[in-house]
């Protein structure tokens, strides 16, 4: 039957309108409109750590033995950490930075898990681990671009920050709800990117996250690019592409391919009269 | 000429020192892994930013050495070559006990091993290379096993017909002459062992691919590592095949048939052609690492860092100069012990190289500077418990299985 408001001519019509404005484009890369991101602003954060025991209350881990040199790690049971870091720009002035897993928007611990135990929800932002599922190979771990996803050693899974997702989007994460100076915010994405790229060019800062792993779904205002921070430094491009991973799977195809013709080669340049034929 | 060193039916002081030893490191290796179960899998690991040590990189070694053998043995019975047949059965042999040996190295390292083959089947992540590797190992190893049976099932009816009793039983049941007549199956042997060296290779292809696809890992990302593992796969399968031959005929106390020696050293020549491109290969490594600002940190680890000592010593020295110089000797002399010796340092050289590639390519980013990267205490008794159990089944089949050369 035909469609009475919209012909096949209207919707080519549509079409080459579309590309020539290079709306087809922007339709096809266009994120949903209506996801959520969270955004940590260093700037107002004080380094009372209400967010990393919010975080321990909300998932039931034991609490945090405090290192020795001060400098806190993530773990299996710690989902979260704040550490005050200094830029080797400026070493006079240092800032809270929170860090915990950025839940790319293109993870590349999913992409390389196994037996898809890593998902991630796309209106949420969270990139979440089944622990039923986790055979706990830490291969996760190796493709993640800020070595987030941490071993367990009594659970024998992989765990890291989910975004407290049973919480979302009604209410928001605890480390959010927690902290006391709305250091951290949780709403959609692109009004809080839109938020933190006026704080940061106000305060001469960066926005991780924009960009970094091909984008991610937690941002943070730093005062400084994070090479200068002393963090982890992540191509600002999707990590670990398919087409990628296609072409080096490749090269060793390849390789077995020529292995098996030198084979053949040896075999017919070195035969005896007596061997099969 | 191959001199008499014990055999072991006269089982000497030397034989129970042996079996003694043996017996001990197994204890041990089975009380480390108890332990890692009924503590923390934490006692496994030198430092909890580096997960993959010493089980994953034995695994590597280990898994390599299967395709190898698989690949030297397949010359046989796969492309017909007549003086290639006489090591088929122990080739073969050798390349099931390593994948079995490599693949509990990865299933003692998983969190949770049970859940694999559930969740593998069930769930799928074809995008992921660890499936892959599963899915083609699962496709080699029972393969290669047909394989193995295929090659030695014959002998093992001709014991059972030389035999009386639960033996006679055994051995008959063992040849499967009760269901498959025919001894004639060198067609079916050849289709199977080709099979089982595809799936093999491609499982291989795949396993270089899992550290390729780390574009987090600067050292392993790239395209140069699959093919890498292939490659040096088949010097792998040559030293294994030369040490395990000639050290069982020595133990045995046995002559060296006039055939098998001449192959040996056929194949020494060909380890001396392949440990040269290997040299260039790690010359290219560490010259393209070096201009490559993402890998150089690593590279200077190994060329004056925390590696330095294993890669100049175990990887150039022991590993690749030394036993080209030993085997041109030992190829013009047409001396078996300079064979073992270029065999026993390639494959100790190759265990440090696998070792030193799979923890270096985790140093960076997660370190400024690079710890002390020495394999925990707990690791490495329940690596040599892994291999003390490998020894020993090759003891028992070497006892019990018809894996000796036609002379």
């Amino acid at each position: 039957m035909k469609d009475p408001d919209i012909t096949r001519r209207d919707f080519i019509k549509f079409l080459g309108a579309a590309s020539v404005t290079g709306l087809s484009s922007e339709l096809a890369n266009a994120e949903p409109v209506d996801r959520y991101a969270k955004l940590v602003n260093t700037f107002k954060c004080i380094g009372c750590r209400r967010c990393m025991s919010a975080c321990k209350r909300e998932n039931k881990l034991p609490p945090y033995d405090i290192p020795e040199s001060l400098i806190r790690d993530m773990d299996g049971t710690t989902y979260t950490v704040v550490n005050f870091k200094k830029s080797s720009r400026n070493t006079e002035f240092g800032k809270f930075v929170k860090w915990q897993c950025q839940h790319c928007i293109k993870p590349a611990c999913a992409g390389v898990c196994p037996v898809k135990a890593i998902t991630k929800n796309k209106i949420t932002g969270a990139v979440i681990v089944d622990e039923t599922k986790c055979i706990g190979c830490r291969y996760c771990y190796q493709a993640c671009p800020y070595k987030v996803p941490r071993f367990d050693f009594a659970k024998r899974v992989t765990r890291k920050c989910h975004l407290c997702y049973t919480r979302l989007p009604r209410f928001k994460p605890a480390c959010v709800a927690a902290c006391p100076v709305e250091a951290i915010e949780y709403g959609y994405r692109n009004l809080l990117l839109k938020k933190a790229k006026q704080e940061a060019q106000a305060v001469r800062g960066y926005v991780l996250g924009e960009h970094e792993a091909g984008g991610t779904d937690v941002l943070t205002i730093l005062h400084d690019p994070p090479q200068e921070m002393g963090m982890i430094v992540a191509p600002k491009k999707v990590v670990n592409q398919d087409i990628d991973k296609v072409r080096i799977t490749f090269s060793g195809v390849g390789a077995a391919a020529a292995v098996v013709g030198a084979l053949y080669l040896y075999s017919q340049i070195t035969k005896d009269e007596g061997d099969d034929k | 000429m191959i001199s008499k060193i014990e055999t072991i039916d006269d089982k000497t002081s030397c034989y129970y020192i042996g079996i003694s030893l043996l017996l001990s490191l197994m204890f041990l290796g089975v009380y480390a892994a108890v332990m890692s179960y009924v503590g923390s899998m934490e006692m496994l690991e030198f430092h909890i930013s580096i997960p993959w040590t010493m089980m994953i990189s034995t695994y590597v070694f280990f898994v390599a050495s299967s395709i190898g053998l698989c690949i030297v043995a397949s010359l046989g019975y796969v492309f017909g070559l007549n003086r290639y047949k006489i090591i088929s059965k122990r080739g073969t042999f050798l390349a099931v006990i390593t994948i079995i040996f490599g693949m509990l190295n990865v299933l003692l390292h998983l969190g949770h091993p049970e859940r694999a083959p559930i969740y593998t089947t069930f769930t799928p992540n074809f995008r992921s290379a660890m499936w892959g590797i599963g899915f083609f190992y699962n496709l080699y190893i029972p393969l290669i096993m047909l394989t193995c049976w295929l090659l030695i099932r014959a002998d093992l009816a001709v014991i059972s017909e030389n035999s009386t009793g639960w033996r006679h039983k055994l051995y008959a049941l063992a040849s499967g002459k009760k269901w498959l007549k025919s001894y004639n199956l060198q067609r079916f042997t050849g289709v199977i062992g080709a099979g089982s060296l595809c799936f093999g290779l491609l499982a291989l292809a795949v396993e270089g691919s899992l550290f390729g696809h780390v574009e987090a890992r600067e050292y392993w990302y790239g395209a140069d590592i699959p093919v890498y593992f292939i490659f040096s796969s088949i010097h792998l399968g040559i030293a294994w095949l030369i040490f395990m031959t000639i050290i069982t005929y020595k133990f045995k106390g046995e002559e060296m048939g006039e055939r098998l020696k001449k192959l040996m050293l056929e194949m020494g020549k060909i380890f001396i052609i392949l440990l040269s491109v290997s040299s260039l290969f790690i010359t290219y490594k560490v010259y393209a690492g070096s201009i490559d600002a993402m890998k150089a940190k690593t590279v200077m680890l190994y060329i004056k860092g925390a590696l330095s000592i294993p890669f100049w010593i175990f990887e150039m020295a022991i590993g690749t100069i030394l036993p080209i110089v030993v085997l041109l000797f030992a190829v013009q002399r047409e001396s078996l012990n300079g064979l073992l010796t270029a065999a026993v340092m390639v494959l100790a050289g190759a265990f440090v190289m696998k070792y030193d590639f799979v923890v270096a390519g985790q140093v960076f980013p997660v370190f400024k500077k690079a710890p002390l990267m020495f394999p925990a205490f707990m690791e490495i008794l329940l690596i040599a418990g892994i291999g003390a159990a490998f020894f020993s089944v090759y003891m028992l089949a070497e006892r019990f299985l018809p894996l000796k050369e036609a002379n």
